[in-house]
């Protein structure tokens, strides 16, 4: 009878504790989302990067903390001065990209995460880099889509490379601008449901769309 | 029942502990004890944490207790771990980063090298300006020829550097030597680099100083590294106003394959375009490739690179002795090039590199009625190791072998079959350690050893170099190295007593680079010994052929590369002066030799132009007047060229995304350029020495290409290609 007792007592206990961990999971990534949703300078974006870094080295068999630390890298790198700056940030959030990777190497979100650092390279040298990377970012565009055909980020994404092709060669444009259009039902249903999984890209849509009224 | 009551004692003391809040505070400094703001300060394996202030202070609490271990991080800085015990009471923490050397995008040598790559950030070139440069005309060789420290000789087309001769310059791919780096050719008919620029994805150009790695160069050695597998399958056109070629990638999760025949024919262009030189034949040329790569684990890498070349042609030159009855001189080129390598990470500290070359090259050359056949044998092997000892120091070791082989037999028209050869063995070994003094400082000691079958004589070379960092974008370096290289063919193939030729390089650098802008001084002092040279003047029987000959080099090379200020255009400047002067070979005296303009200047300019899709070059290549030698004269080497100018233009239009039209022109005004003179052995009636200039062999090379890419989404383009 004592040993039921200590082994319920145990289980109950085991689990407790799990669920204890996956709650503090959840809750630590909440507030971290919360606080992403309001950063405006580099300085907000490196104490973002760096909550989640402190997820991610805690709940390592997670792909989402590594995910949304790269993200902040990204975007860093976007507003950071000076190609060698570019390049750190960068070079940083690859490194995370690569553990999402390990852990998710068919998420369609980490794929097209992968092709949204090749873009953020790119952008940084366009004149050196642009051959190279347009190439690489594209082929990660396009599988993503190939995995989740419905995906608003990748094929948003795929969206902004084939819309600066098209306005590079002078051909139309309306192909790529009805991809970017129509990823906005998407983008709004998950701001209506939010949860965990990425659901950025909204706002940057909405840029391209405009670009493409001009 | 009591085990139940210590299950609940655990409880309640896990719930009493958590509880208790630990307030930890203070501040992230540098060595230095500036404040960085931004790290990361975390309890490991928990939530808590925060991120410094503008001024490094921090503060946050935490519910954990007990012994824990705080982490500290910050990109550019090593990481701290240290160990707390959370008890409530507020922790007080001063804490210092040490900054973390960073071997990559720290402090580099850079004195003599020129580098293009990708992959590393601070570079001067970017490989794809090699194949978008106006002069190059799609010839590596040509795209280095606008770089600092190199000397215009038109009449060869192979690589001078810095006072040295075109065979001083020694190419290698992945790290393994290439013999007959450049096509077969006749005496000043221009040769070109045999590799097509779209195979490598990086190219270290050193001009000196150079890594004990790298040995048998005496001035400069060409590293050249390949691209790893294919981006992806897809199917290339070419076709060329002299031939055009056919490529196909196949690409799968972990190999690649690639193919490409090409053929190249410049017989109806110079039926077209009128030519200075007779041409019986024009260059026909056939080349095969076939590239293999294959990833044998997640990082190991297999490369097979294989190259086949055929090509002939057949060239009618006046003699000067014979009244300008020309002399027929025909070449037949078969040249075969494998090149395997692996490279593979073993572990957190340990890397290896490896691989074997091979080179066979034929070359059946007719001169009038005479024959003489030639074949090269060429093996080289090597393994070198990384050691990355601790976070300042890594080592570079290795070791090499090199077999040779080379054969030459006569076929004379009045004399009997006669043939020579000779091989050598040689092994080689090198040690070379980079110290880390800090982010700022570099030292970089080496030495190399070899040995020589054929000679049976050791050799040390010693290597040393450093640089320091004056500022984010600013360095100085210093270089210093002993170089030597075993006696050329011509003479060794008899002459078996021949000790290599030595040189002794100085270098000082400063180098500057921010952002698009480039700007790098180089001053040096070159100095020769052992060079071969004949007994006197008008022997040549190699049999008598010594190492007294001796020379130096002095100069200073500039360049400047702004891809800024001007939107849409980047253009570079270099101007190259060497001050050199040799006894050697036939020489009686300390002289300048032929092959040497003192001024070299280069400028290319790119710019696109977006409307038009399309984008401009233009080259503009100065060498000042070149010594010769005028036996009309008294003296040696007691005349001059006149000066050398060549403007080479190109375009590239982007007609769709996977079309690109091709047109390139060099030497637009047409300057006739002369390069030297040949002499008449013997003074005419009036006792004068006739003579006939040594010139391009057209006014201008016109090129055209039209590039087709296949791939099933039709996005991609042969840029890269030009």
């Amino acid at each position: 009878m004592k040993k039921i007792f200590l082994l319920i007592g145990l289980l109950v206990a085991g689990f407790a504790l799990h669920g204890q961990g996956k709650e503090a999971y959840t809750k630590a990534m909440s507030k971290a989302l919360t606080q992403m949703s309001t950063v405006k300078t580099i300085e907000d974006r490196q104490a973002v990067a760096s909550q989640f870094e402190r997820i991610a080295a805690k709940v390592d068999e997670e792909w989402l903390p590594s995910y949304y630390v790269a993200l902040n890298y990204i975007n860093m790198s976007y507003m950071a001065e000076g190609i060698s700056t570019k390049d750190k940030y960068t070079t940083k959030a690859q490194e995370f990209i690569d553990k999402a990777i390990a852990l998710e190497p068919n998420n369609a979100e980490v794929v097209a995460l992968q092709g949204f650092n090749y873009m953020t390279q790119l952008a940084a040298d366009p004149n050196s880099r642009g051959q190279m990377m347009s190439g690489k970012a594209m082929q990660q565009f396009s599988m993503a889509v190939r995995i989740a055909p419905e995906n608003p980020r990748a094929n948003m994404l795929l969206g902004q490379m084939q819309l600066g092709m098209a306005q590079f060669f002078g051909s139309p444009t309306d192909q790529p601008c009805a991809k970017v259009k129509q990823t906005i039902p998407a983008f709004e249903a998950e701001e209506a449901n939010v949860t965990l999984e990425p659901n950025w890209g909204k706002a940057m849509a909405e840029g391209i769309i405009k670009q493409c009224g001009q | 029942m009591q085990r139940l009551k210590l299950i609940l004692t655990i409880f309640a003391l896990s719930t009493v502990s958590a509880l208790g809040q630990t307030v930890i505070k203070g501040t992230v400094k540098d060595a230095k004890g500036g404040s960085i703001p931004g790290a990361n300060i975390y309890i490991k394996d928990t939530f808590d944490g925060v991120n410094s202030q503008a001024d490094g202070s921090f503060v946050f609490e935490t519910e954990e207790s007990g012994s824990h271990i705080l982490v500290v991080s910050f990109i550019g800085f090593k990481d701290i771990e240290k160990p707390i015990e959370l008890t409530g009471k507020p922790l007080v923490l001063d804490l210092i980063l040490q900054e973390e050397i960073n071997k990559l995008d720290g402090v580099t040598i850079t004195a003599g090298a020129y580098e293009a790559s990708d992959v590393k950030k601070i570079t001067v070139l970017k490989p794809l300006d090699i194949v978008t440069t106006a002069s190059a005309a799609g010839d590596i060789m040509g795209a280095i020829n606008t770089l600092p420290g190199t000397a215009t000789v038109g009449e060869s087309g192979r690589l001078f550097v810095r006072g040295g001769e075109g065979y001083e310059t020694k190419v290698f791919i992945d790290g393994l030597e290439v013999r007959n780096a450049f096509g077969a050719t006749a005496p000043n008919v221009p040769t070109r680099g045999r590799f097509s620029p779209f195979l490598f994805k990086g190219v270290t150009f050193s001009t000196g100083g150079y890594s004990a790695e790298y040995g048998q160069a005496l001035s400069s050695a060409l590293v050249l590294n390949s691209n790893d597998i294919a981006e992806k399958t897809q199917g290339d056109i070419s076709l060329m106003s002299v031939g055009g070629d056919l490529a196909y990638t196949k690409k799968w999760d972990k190999t690649s394959v690639s193919g490409k025949i090409q053929y190249t024919d410049l017989r109806p262009y110079q039926d077209l375009v009128r030519q200075f030189f007779d041409w019986e034949q024009a260059p026909v040329g056939k080349v095969g490739e076939l590239v293999f790569r294959h990833k044998v684990s997640k990082n190991g890498l297999l490369k097979v690179y294989t190259n086949i070349d055929v090509s002939n042609f057949r060239i009618r030159f006046p003699n000067i002795n014979r009244d300008g009855i020309k002399d027929t001189i025909s070449v037949d080129n078969n040249y075969a090039y494998v090149n395997a390598s692996y490279k593979d990470i073993l572990n957190k500290k340990w890397s290896i590199r490896g691989g074997l070359s091979t080179t066979y090259n034929k070359e059946k050359v007719g001169f009038n009625n005479d024959k003489i056949d030639e074949v090269e044998k060429g093996a080289h092997g090597k393994v070198a190791l990384n050691w990355d000892a601790s976070d300042k120091i890594t080592v570079n070791m290795g070791g090499e072998f090199f077999h040779k082989r080379f054969d030459r037999s006569f076929g004379l028209s009045d004399g009997p079959l006669d043939s020579f050869g000779f091989e050598d063995n040689m092994i080689g070994s090198f040690v070379e350690a980079d110290y880390f003094a800090s982010n700022k400082l570099v030292f970089r000691t080496g030495v190399r050893y070899e040995h020589s079958t054929l000679v049976n004589q050791n050799w040390v070379s010693p290597r040393l170099a450093m640089s320091y960092k004056v500022n984010d974008y600013g360095q100085f370096s210093l270089a210093y190295g002993k170089f030597l290289q075993s006696a050329q063919n011509d003479y060794a193939f008899v002459n078996r007593q021949l000790a290599p030729e030595q040189a002794t390089h100085h270098i000082f650098n400063y180098q500057y680079i921010r952002e698009n802008r480039v700007f790098r001084v180089e001053t040096y002092w070159k100095k020769y010994d052992d060079l071969v040279k004949f007994q006197s003047p008008n022997d040549f029987n190699p049999l008598n052929y010594n190492n007294t000959g001796f020379g130096e080099a002095k100069g200073v090379d500039v360049f400047w590369r702004d891809g800024k200020t001007f939107k849409g255009t980047d253009y570079w400047v270099s101007y190259s002066f060497v001050d050199s002067e040799r006894n050697y070979q036939d020489f009686n005296t300390l002289a300048t030799p032929s092959f040497l303009s003192k001024h070299n200047f280069s400028f290319v300019l790119k710019h696109m132009v977006q409307p038009l899709r399309t984008q401009f070059g233009a080259t503009y290549n100065y060498g000042s007047s070149r010594p010769f030698h005028n036996p009309n004269r008294p003296g040696f080497q007691n005349d001059r060229t006149p000066d050398y100018h060549d403007l080479s233009l190109n375009a590239a239009i982007l007609l769709k995304q996977n079309i690109i039209i091709y047109m390139s022109s060099s030497n637009i005004f047409g300057r006739d350029n002369i390069f030297g003179y040949e002499y008449a052995a013997q003074p005419n009636i009036d006792g004068i020495y006739d003579r006939q200039p040594v010139r391009q062999g057209a006014k201008r090379f016109i090129f055209l290409g039209l590039f087709i890419t296949l791939t099933k989404d039709g996005q991609e383009n042969q840029l890269e290609n030009l």
